[in-house]
């Protein structure tokens, strides 16, 4: 019993691993089992599990952040020095 | 005829704000956007007797600066940093530590929906030590496998790894403080 336990046992930190892994690669069938157990009890690491994958998918989606027309006018006409000068070279 | 001159500047009017924003959202500062966007269009205007037209102006400037943000990425995970640190989320047993343990976002199903969010995220993505934002951008925002950064960085996939491990372990934590206390 004592061995059973020992193997369905995971640390925290452990657990944590197996998140970040489990979202690039399938575990395997114990890993599986020992992540589920763990995250079914652990309430930390169940909010952890759901945060990673959120995060995940947060950081997948194309977050583009808005440019502003005006400070864009300027580096246009930056730009443009800048290749006016490439062309005198 | 069309000179050269002509046509860059052409690009540049029609496409900068564009890159800009596609540069802003991969890098840490609007300034090193900017540089990229320009350093783009000067190859472009070196390299446009090369341009064979098989893609679109467009197509072509988007996969200069992409090359140019790896290679920035590069640049940016070879300055100096401070090595991994040891374990400040886990005690010895491998267990939170009370400060550190997650906690409930609130509705975390539409968390995704809240530009706030996303700002608060973005901000704890840009304070990431250097070399975790590094891989974390090219596995994300360049969309790398993870065989191809480990090739371009020189590192072991163990230590790559631990190096995204990190970073997410960081940005959660940042989430958690930043956004419930908002």
């Amino acid at each position: 019993m004592n061995k059973l336990k020992n193997i369905l046992m995971l640390s925290c930190k452990r657990a944590a691993e197996l998140i970040e892994k489990k979202l690039e690669a399938p575990l395997s069938t114990t890993e599986s089992v020992q992540l589920s157990m763990h995250t079914k009890m652990c309430k930390a690491c169940g909010n952890y599990q759901s945060q990673q994958s959120l995060i995940d998918r947060a950081l997948r989606e194309d977050c583009k952040s808005s440019s502003n027309e005006a400070e864009c006018e300027d580096l246009k006409a930056s730009i443009l020095k800048q290749l006016k000068s490439e062309d005198e070279k | 005829m069309e000179t050269a001159t002509d046509i860059i500047t052409e690009l540049v009017q029609e496409h900068t704000s564009e890159l800009v924003a596609f540069a802003a959202s991969g890098v840490k500062d609007r300034q090193e956007a900017d540089d990229l966007v320009q350093d783009t269009f000067i190859a472009a205007f070196k390299g446009l007797e090369n341009y064979k037209g098989d893609s679109s102006h467009r197509t072509w400037l988007f996969s200069i600066l992409r090359n140019k943000i790896t290679d920035h990425y590069r640049k940016f995970y070879r300055g100096k940093d401070q090595e991994i640190s040891g374990d400040d989320y886990f005690d010895k047993n491998g267990s939170w530590i009370t400060d550190k343990q997650p906690t409930s976002l609130g509705d975390e199903e539409h968390l995704l929906d809240n530009p706030e969010f996303n700002t608060t995220l973005l901000n704890c993505r840009e304070h990431l030590p250097q070399k975790q934002f590094a891989v974390l951008q090219m596995k994300y925002y360049d969309q790398l496998e993870a065989e191809t950064i480990c090739k371009e960085l020189q590192i072991s996939s163990t230590y790559y790894w631990q190096l995204i491990h990190r970073a997410k372990l960081q940005l959660r934590d940042c989430l958690q403080k930043n956004w419930l206390n908002e």
